[in-house]
C-alpha cells in the first residue's frame, strides 16, 4: 500500500525525481573526476574518463524509471496505442462495434437503473426495510375491494397485542375539495392515524404533527400539509401554521408542515388529516366494519412470515365475520393476514413489467456482446498472418492474447462510455415518459449505482466480446500458420464453429425477444379492442363538488346544470349520475326478493343516473329500453341492469329479465324496482378489469342527492362544451362549486399507457436484437465468402452456375438462422409463462406471436445472406486462379 | 517488477544486500556507497553506476531507504541515503537468505 503511494507520488513528481537523479549522477561523475585528478590525471582527460567510467547514463536513468513505474502499465499503454491505430485503420468495423455496444450498454444501464431505482432503492424513510404493508385476504373470495386492506376488527384484535410489530399505522386516501383563495381545487389527501408519522420517522418542518387527541370525536379539525403544497400554494410562509383551510366545506386548522420530499402513500397526497380506527361496536354478525390500508414496522429480526402467522392467528380469534366484512372482502376461506415489504406493495403494479424489461435488456446486451465477439472474431481471423508473424518474432502467447484483448477492451470502453452517456440522457427523460400513476418516479435517477451498472456492463461486454476471440486467435500455435495462405483454403476451420454458435445464439435470443414483444403487442391490441361498454369520443365527464350544499340543493344544482347544458347547441345528450368511468364506486349488497321468489342475497354495483345519462355515455342497450322522462313520474322505480348482473343472477330472475320486479332490502315498504332494460357491461376501472354486476337506478329530478355529482356530456364533436365553459356555467349556478373534468379519451389513454409503454420498449429491444442478429449474419457470411473465394473460383471455373453458388451461400446462412430460430422458439416457450401476468387476451403460447419469430427474422436474414452471396457469385474465376 | 541491470558476476539481489549493509554504518551518498563497496572488497566489486542507481531506486520504492539532500565532505550538494527501520529488518532477512544460499552452494561445491 505504502509502496503504491510512493509510486503515485513518483508519478506526480516525475520531473522532480528525474532532476534529482540527474543531479545525483552528475555529483557522482564530479567526484570521480576529482578522484582521477587527485591521481594525477589532467583535468580535461579526467572529465571524459569519469564520464566513460560512469557508463551509459541514459540506461541508468531508464532503469531507474522502470523501477518506479510498472512495466505492465507501460505494456497496457503500448497495447492501447497499438489498438487505437489498428482500430482507426478499420473505421467500419470499429464504428459498428462501438455503436452496437453503446446501444446495448445504454439500454441495459437505463432499464437496470429504472428497475433498481423503483424496485430496490430503499424507501425514503429511516429503516425502511422493516416497513411492511398489512392486509387481510379471504382465499377464494371474489373480493370487490381492490388493494390491500385491513378491518378495524383485525386491527383491534391484533395490533394492541402484536409481538412482531414495533408499531402500526392506518390510512386511507381520498380526494377532497380544498378551498383556496381564488377557487376550490380537488386534491388527494390521506387520512392517517397519529402513529403514522412516528412510524415513518418523520418530524415536522414547521408546527407539529398529529398527536393522540387529534381526530377523536369532538376534537378540532386539523390538517398537516405537504412541504410542496405549502411552498406552491401558500408561498412558504411559516405563519400558515395555525391558519385555517377549508376542506370539503369545513374549516381545518393547519397544525404543521411536513419535511420537504416527504410523500405518503404516494406523490399525489398533498395533505394529511387525522384518522382514528373505530372501536368495534355491536356483537356477532352485526359488528361494525371499517376498512383501511395499514402499514407496520417489524420488530428487529422478525421475519415477514412470523408477523403473518401472528396476525392470522389473532384475526381468526375474533369469531365469525360480520356481514359487513363479508360484503367488503367477499366470502371465502378463513381470513389470512398478508404482510409484505412496503416497497413491494407500493410497486406491485409495475414490478412484473420492469422484471420483464430487465430480462429483455439483458438478453439484448448478450446479443450485442455475441455480435461484437463475432465481428472481432471475423476480423481477428483475417489478421492471422500478422499474428503469426508477431508470434514468430518472439511475442509470447500471453502477450498476443493481451494485445487482442486490449483492442476489444478499447472498443468496449468507448462503447461503454457512449452507452453511459446515452443512459444518462434516457434515465433523465424516463419520468416524463412513464404514465402519471407510475410509482416512485422520484427514485429514478443517475447515481453511483447507475455508474456501477454501466461499468459492470462494460466490463462484462469486454470480457465476452474480447476474451473469446482473443483466446481463439492468440493461442493458436502460430509458426505453421506462416506457411499457409488463406487463399488456398477451401474449408472453414474449427474457429468457424465458434462463430456459428455465436450466430445461432444471437438468432435464438432475438427470436425470444420478438416473441415476447409480439405477445405484449398482441395483448395491447386486444386490450384496445375491448369494448369498454361506452363511447369515449366527444364525451366530457366532470365531477362537481359543492361540499356545503344540502342534498336538496345538490339535486337542484344538478337539474339546473343539465337543463342548461342540453340547451347548448351541439350537445347531443347530457346526464348526471354516480357511475363514472375511472371513478369511485359504491357497492351495494343486500337481500333481493324477486316477485314471487324467496329472498336472495345479491351483490352488485349500485348506481343512480338521471335520464339522458346512458345516452350521453353511449351505454349499449341489449334488451328493453333506457330511462325515459315518463319514468320520473312512475310509481314503480325503474332500474337498468348490466349483462353481468343478468348472467350472475339468472337463477333468481330467469331468462327474460326485462319486466321482472324485485325489492331491495327486506322491508316490504320499499317500493319495488322493475328491470326495464339490460345494458352491456361497463369496464369502468380499466379495460383489463373483470366486469362487475351493476344496477342503475333512476335519479329523479329534485330527488335529494346524497352522493357526489357527476355529469356526462356528449357533443356532436368540436368544442361545443369545454371544461372551462362547463366551469363557468356551473359558477353561474353556484359560486361555491368546484369542478374536476377531463375528456374521457384522455382518461382511457392513461389507463392503457402502462401496457403501451412496456410494449413499445420491448418492441424496441426486439427490433435492435433483430438488427444485431442480421448484422452478425452478414458479417459471418461475408467472412466465409472471402475465405472461400478460392474454392468458389475453382467451382466457377469448372462450370458451376452463378445461381448454384448463390443458392449454396444463402442456404448455408439460412440453415444457421433457422436452427437459431428453432432454439429460440423452444426457449420462448419455456420463458413466456413469466410474462403471463402482463398478457391480456392472449395465452403465453399464442401461435401468432410465436410465428412472428421466424416471420420477422427469416426475411431479414435472407437479405443479409444475399449481399455476400452475390459477391461470391461475381468472383471472376480467372482472377482467382491467376493468384499464387 | 523492475528490470534491474545486474552485473552478471553478482548473484541476483546481492547488490541490494550490499547497499543495505553499507548504509548500516550511517547515511551515505551513491558515490560513497560505490567507494565503500570497492574498498571493502579490495577492488573486486566494481559496481557500475548503471546498476547502483537503479538499485537505490528499488530500495526507495520499497521504503527500505530514504533519501535526503545534504552537503558532501567537499561542500557539494549530494543526495544522502539513510536506512529506514523497514530497511533494517529487510537487511536481516536478506542476509539470512543469502547465507543459506551460500551455504547451499558450498555444499554443492564441496560434497562430503
Amino acid at each position: 500500500m505504502q509502496q503504491l503511494l510512493r509510486r503515485v507520488w513518483y508519478f506526480i513528481r516525475q520531473r522532480r525525481f528525474e532532476a534529482d537523479l540527474a543531479e545525483e549522477l552528475e555529483f557522482h561523475r564530479a567526484m570521480k573526476q576529482q578522484e582521477l585528478e587527485r591521481d594525477g590525471v589532467p583535468g580535461l582527460e579526467a572529465a571524459s574518463a569519469a564520464r566513460r567510467q560512469l557508463g551509459n547514463e541514459t540506461l541508468a536513468r531508464e532503469d531507474a524509471r522502470a523501477i518506479w513505474t510498472w512495466l505492465w502499465l507501460q505494456h497496457v499503454l503500448q497495447d492501447a496505442r497499438y489498438a487505437l491505430r489498428t482500430l482507426a485503420r478499420n473505421p467500419r468495423f470499429t464504428t459498428l462495434a462501438i455503436v452496437i455496444l453503446a446501444l446495448g450498454i445504454g439500454a441495459a444501464t437505463t432499464v437496470l437503473s429504472v428497475a433498481y431505482g423503483v424496485l430496490m432503492r430503499p424507501l425514503p424513510y429511516p429503516d425502511s426495510d422493516r416497513l411492511v404493508s398489512i392486509g387481510e385476504e379471504h382465499p377464494g373470495a371474489d373480493a370487490p375491494i381492490q388493494g390491500t386492506r385491513l378491518t378495524n376488527l383485525t386491527y383491534h384484535a391484533w395490533v394492541e397485542a402484536a409481538h412482531t410489530l414495533d408499531g402500526i399505522a392506518v390510512y386511507s386516501v381520498d380526494r377532497h375539495t380544498i378551498g383556496l383563495a381564488d377557487e376550490p381545487v380537488r386534491l388527494s389527501a390521506a387520512a392517517v392515524s397519529a402513529s403514522l408519522f412516528p412510524l415513518l420517522g418523520q418530524s415536522p418542518a414547521h408546527g407539529r404533527l398529529f398527536g393522540r387527541e387529534d381526530g377523536r370525536s369532538g376534537a378540532p379539525s386539523v390538517t398537516v400539509i405537504s412541504h410542496e403544497l405549502w411552498r406552491e400554494r401558500f408561498g412558504g410562509r411559516p405563519e400558515m401554521v395555525g391558519q385555517s383551510l377549508i376542506i370539503d366545506g369545513r374549516a381545518h386548522t393547519v397544525i404543521g408542515v411536513a419535511r420537504p420530499g416527504f410523500h405518503f402513500p404516494n406523490r399525489d397526497a398533498k395533505l394529511w388529516m387525522p384518522k382514528t380506527v373505530p372501536l368495534v361496536q355491536g356483537s356477532g354478525l352485526k359488528r361494525n366494519v371499517d376498512e383501511f390500508s395499514a402499514i407496520g414496522r417489524l420488530k428487529r429480526g422478525v421475519a415477514v412470515a412470523q408477523a403473518e402467522a401472528e396476525g392470522t392467528a389473532a384475526a381468526r380469534s375474533i369469531g365469525p365475520r360480520p356481514f359487513a366484512a363479508e360484503m367488503l372482502f367477499g366470502s371465502g376461506g378463513p381470513v389470512v393476514i398478508r404482510v409484505r415489504p412496503l416497497i413491494e406493495e407500493q410497486t406491485k403494479e409495475v414490478r412484473p413489467a420492469l422484471m420483464v424489461l430487465t430480462i429483455g435488456v439483458i438478453v439484448l446486451l448478450i446479443v450485442a456482446c455475441a455480435n461484437v465477439a463475432n465481428l472481432s472474431l471475423s476480423r481477428a481471423l483475417t489478421r492471422q498472418r500478422e499474428i503469426a508473424v508477431r508470434a514468430a518474432l518472439g511475442a509470447s502467447t500471453g502477450r498476443l492474447i493481451r494485445q487482442l484483448f486490449t483492442e476489444s477492451a478499447v472498443v468496449a470502453l468507448t462503447g461503454g462510455f457512449l452507452g453511459f452517456f446515452l443512459a444518462y440522457v434516457l434515465v433523465r427523460s424516463v419520468p416524463a415518459l412513464v404514465p402519471p400513476d407510475f410509482p416512485r418516479v422520484e427514485a429514478i435517477n443517475m447515481d453511483t449505482g447507475t455508474f456501477v451498472i454501466a461499468a459492470a456492463g462494460t466490463m462484462l461486454t469486454a470480457l465476452i466480446s474480447g476474451l473469446l476471440p482473443a483466446l481463439r486467435c492468440g493461442s493458436v500455435a502460430m509458426p505453421d500458420r506462416l506457411q499457409w495462405s488463406h487463399r488456398r483454403r477451401s474449408r472453414g476451420e474449427h474457429s468457424d464453429r465458434l462463430r456459428d454458435v455465436l450466430l445461432i445464439a444471437e438468432a435464438a435470443l432475438a427470436t425470444v425477444l420478438i416473441v415476447a414483444a409480439a405477445l405484449l403487442g398482441r395483448s395491447f391490441l386486444q386490450l384496445s379492442r375491448v369494448d369498454a361498454g361506452y363511447d369515449v369520443d366527444n364525451v366530457v365527464t366532470a365531477r362537481i363538488y359543492v361540499p356545503t350544499a344540502t342534498p336538496e340543493r345538490k339535486a337542484e344544482i344538478l337539474d339546473t346544470l343539465l337543463i342548461r347544458l342540453r340547451a347548448v347547441p351541439g350537445v347531443l345528450a347530457a346526464g348526471g349520475g354516480n357511475m363514472m368511468p375511472f371513478g369511485e364506486s359504491t357497492y351495494f349488497s343486500g337481500l333481493v326478493r324477486a316477485t314471487g321468489a324467496k329472498p336472495t342475497f345479491v351483490q352488485a354495483m349500485d348506481y343512480s343516473v338521471t335520464p339522458g345519462y346512458a345516452e350521453a355515455l353511449g351505454l349499449r342497450l341489449r334488451q328493453g329500453r333506457l330511462f325515459s322522462n315518463q319514468d320520473t313520474t312512475s310509481p314503480i322505480a325503474p332500474v337498468l341492469v348490466n349483462e353481468e348482473f343478468m348472467r350472475q343472477w339468472q337463477s333468481v330472475f330467469g331468462h327474460s329479465i326485462v319486466g321482472r320486479r324485485f325489492n331491495k332490502g327486506l322491508a316490504r315498504r320499499t317500493e319495488p324496482s322493475e328491470i326495464v332494460g339490460v345494458v352491456a357491461n361497463v369496464l369502468k376501472d380499466g379495460l383489463d378489469r373483470n366486469p362487475q354486476p351493476e344496477v342503475y337506478q333512476l335519479q329523479k329530478p329534485g330527488q335529494p342527492l346524497r352522493r357526489e355529482l357527476n355529469v356526462v356530456v356528449r357533443t356532436a364533436g368540436g368544442p361545443a362544451v369545454t371544461v372551462s365553459s362547463m366551469r363557468s356555467l356551473l359558477r353561474s349556478i353556484d359560486t361555491y362549486a368546484a369542478l374536476e373534468a377531463e375528456p374521457l379519451t384522455q382518461q382511457v389513454a392513461t389507463s392503457v399507457s402502462r401496457p403501451r409503454l412496456a410494449t413499445i420498449v420491448l418492441t424496441t429491444f426486439a427490433m435492435l436484437a433483430v438488427l444485431l442478429a442480421s448484422v452478425g449474419l452478414y458479417g459471418v457470411l461475408s467472412y466465409n465468402i472471402s475465405q472461400r473465394k478460392f474454392e468458389l473460383g475453382v467451382r466457377a471455373a469448372l462450370g458451376a452456375q452463378r445461381s448454384d453458388l448463390i443458392r449454396q451461400v444463402v442456404f448455408g446462412g439460412l440453415a444457421r438462422i433457422s436452427l437459431g430460430v428453432t432454439v429460440g422458439l423452444a426457449l420462448a416457450a419455456a420463458l413466456t409463462r413469466l410474462i403471463e401476468s402482463l398478457l391480456f387476451g392472449v395465452t403465453p403460447l399464442d401461435a401468432m406471436s410465436f410465428a412472428a419469430g421466424p416471420m420477422v427474422l427469416l426475411p431479414i436474414a435472407l437479405v443479409a445472406c444475399l449481399f455476400p452471396a452475390f459477391r461470391a457469385a461475381s468472383t471472376d474465376p480467372a482472377e482467382i486462379l491467376r493468384w499464387d | 517488477m523492475g528490470a534491474g541491470n545486474q552485473p552478471p558476476d553478482l548473484l541476483p539481489g546481492t547488490l541490494d544486500l550490499l547497499v543495505l549493509r553499507t548504509l548500516i554504518r550511517g547515511s551515505s551518498h551513491g558515490y560513497g556507497i560505490a567507494q565503500h563497496l570497492r574498498a571493502q572488497s579490495n577492488d573486486v566489486l566494481q559496481v557500475g553506476e548503471s546498476s547502483l542507481y537503479p538499485a537505490l531506486q528499488r530500495l526507495l520504492v520499497n521504503g527500505w531507504v530514504k533519501a535526503e539532500w545534504g552537503v558532501s565532505e567537499n561542500n557539494r550538494r549530494a543526495r544522502y541515503y539513510t536506512l529506514t527501520p523497514a530497511g533494517r529488518k529487510r537487511l536481516v532477512s536478506e542476509r539470512q537468505e543469502f547465507e543459506q544460499l551460500v551455504l547451499a552452494i558450498q555444499k554443492v561445491l564441496n560434497p562430503t
